[in-house]
């Protein structure tokens, strides 16, 4: 059973790493997807999305510009959730160890990129010869790689990671699993400031407050701020226009 | 403006597969010429020449946001159209220098628009139903980020190819940009700051004892002003990672061992209610 879940997943992992390498990047790669599709899959929902939303918090602010390879939201979240729906692993402790399993998954990534490169040279022999079929065969070999180098580890460490992790869990005092429990609930603080790392600066800061205040102090909901976002930027976008 | 439709199908579709052999050397480049192989096979029908001499030329780096890769496509195919046909406007070197000019600012808007506002929205909507257990989450985020990513994709490809050239290299253009992008930072920055009133739970049960009285710590944080633990908590971490350049994993592990000391405290019994 375990091993028909663990290749499934393998196979949906490397799927999901097609989404920004051949499906054009439609995020179905963030953790509140995959925790989603593998809910579904695994047949526990409602684990599935609050696990991959509460590692959504954790990489909320891990965003994938230019070249830049940032710890894998991807495979954290894939193997996650699977530890948590399979094994029981509760979620506060998958929360915390998801950084360290995207490390890894960066760790691969950078890899599959780094051998890639070798495909540079053979565009540029196609190209000189107007061999449009070679160019075709260097993309969907390279997109093989990254799916090749995806799948294999993360069967691996749906297969054989939950068991060695629940060990390790339940050698550690109670003080520490609670400490875990709770950082479950602050670590999203870190995807803020990283989110903010990006988008924030002192120019913008007024926006950023108003959103916090709108929340803390009127309890406005998602939609409701969203909605006040966009009516503020519209009119300053027609006031730069209009000026 | 004589390419096919069944050509711009596939330079459509062919865009998908842009970071297919992402590498760092040329990053997005073998996935920008196999975008580019339909058009210019159809260009350049009858020039096996000039279609070896143009494939030569993008395999140049190429590196701009997937979304609005088609926007350029078009614009580099309606040059080398124009090229092909004969005008003596437009050499090989212009079409690499505006393609070259070209990817900075896309990528510039285009992350700000995709990364920065519909996927921070997407996320603050979905996340939100996600803690519930509402499939609706995920479902909406994706339909916020993509709705818009496909109507960019096939309007830019039009776009480009149609009008293209003149619109980016005008300073009407330039300024225009500047204010989406301007637009799209507001309604991030909105939607972060309120993710950290909802989304940060950081408080505490320490409860202060002064002689027979018991004062909760929280309860004084919050006569102040309502989450005022974790506002404090991002930007103390903002500025570790903006003025300090303290590292991710640095921060994760800190901010654990905060949590199990805090646990720690919260359980002395001087500390406890």
């Amino acid at each position: 059973m375990l091993l028909v879940q663990s290749l499934i997943t393998a196979l949906l992992a490397g799927i999901f790493r097609w989404d920004s390498r051949c499906f054009g990047q439609n995020l179905l790669d963030e953790p509140i997807v995959v925790g989603m599709v593998l809910g579904l899959v695994l047949g526990d929902l409602k684990t599935g999305l609050y696990v991959g939303a509460q590692i959504q918090l954790v990489f909320l602010g891990i965003v994938s510009i230019g070249a830049a390879t940032p710890p894998d939201k991807m495979t954290a979240s894939v193997i996650g959730v699977f530890w948590a729906i399979t094994a029981g692993i509760d979620a506060a402790t998958v929360v915390a160890l998801s950084m360290p399993i995207g490390i890894l998954g960066q760790f691969l990534g950078i890899l599959c990129r780094v051998i890639n490169t070798r495909f540079n040279l053979t565009i540029d022999k196609c190209a000189a010869e107007g061999d449009t079929k070679g160019i075709d065969r260097a993309l969907w070999t390279g997109a093989a790689i990254f799916f090749v180098l995806t799948a294999v580890p993360v069967f691996i460490g749906c297969y054989f990671g939950a068991d060695a992790v629940q060990a390790i869990i339940d050698a550690l005092p109670p003080v520490i699993t609670n400490g875990l429990q709770r950082s479950s609930s602050i670590l999203p603080a870190m995807g803020m400031c990283i989110l903010m790392n990006y988008l924030y600066d002192s120019h913008y800061a007024p926006y950023l407050f108003l959103g916090f205040t709108l929340s803390a102090f009127l309890g406005m909901s998602t939609l409701g701020y969203t909605f006040i976002a966009c009516v503020i930027a519209l009119i300053t976008y027609n006031y730069a226009r209009g000026a | 403006m004589s390419l096919s439709k069944e050509a711009l199908r596939k330079t459509f579709w062919r865009g998908m597969p842009l970071q297919g052999c992402f590498n760092y050397e040329r990053q997005q480049t073998v996935g920008w010429l196999y975008g580019l192989v339909p058009g210019l096979k159809e260009i350049y029908a009858n020039d096996p020449e000039g279609l070896k001499e143009a494939l030569v030329r993008h395999t140049g780096f190429y590196n701009t946001s997937p979304q609005f890769t088609s926007v350029i496509q078009g614009i580099v195919l309606a040059m080398e159209e124009q090229k092909a046909n004969g005008s003596e406007l437009i050499s090989g070197d212009a079409i690499v220098a505006i393609r070259t000019a070209l990817i900075g600012p896309l990528a510039g808007i285009g992350d700000s628009l995709f990364w920065g506002t519909l996927r921070t929205i997407g996320l603050g909507v979905g996340i939100e139903l996600c803690l519930v257990g509402n499939m609706f989450g995920p479902i909406l985020f994706l339909l916020i980020h993509n709705v818009p990513h496909v109507l960019c994709r096939y309007y830019g490809l039009k776009f480009g190819y149609e009008k293209g050239v003149d619109f980016f290299t005008s300073a009407e253009g330039a300024a225009q940009m500047q204010d989406i992008t301007d637009a799209t930072k507001i309604v991030g920055n909105v939607v972060v700051g309120s993710m950290i009133a909802t989304m940060v739970g950081f408080s505490t049960k320490i409860v202060i004892h002064s002689g027979e009285t018991a004062y909760p710590l929280q309860d004084m944080f919050d006569s102040i002003m309502p989450k005022l633990l974790p506002l404090a908590l991002v930007f103390f971490c903002y500025y570790l990672i903006n003025k300090k350049h303290v590292k991710t994993l640095t921060l994760l592990l800190a901010l654990i061992v905060f949590s199990i000391l805090l646990v720690a405290i919260e359980s002395i019994p001087v500390f406890a209610a």
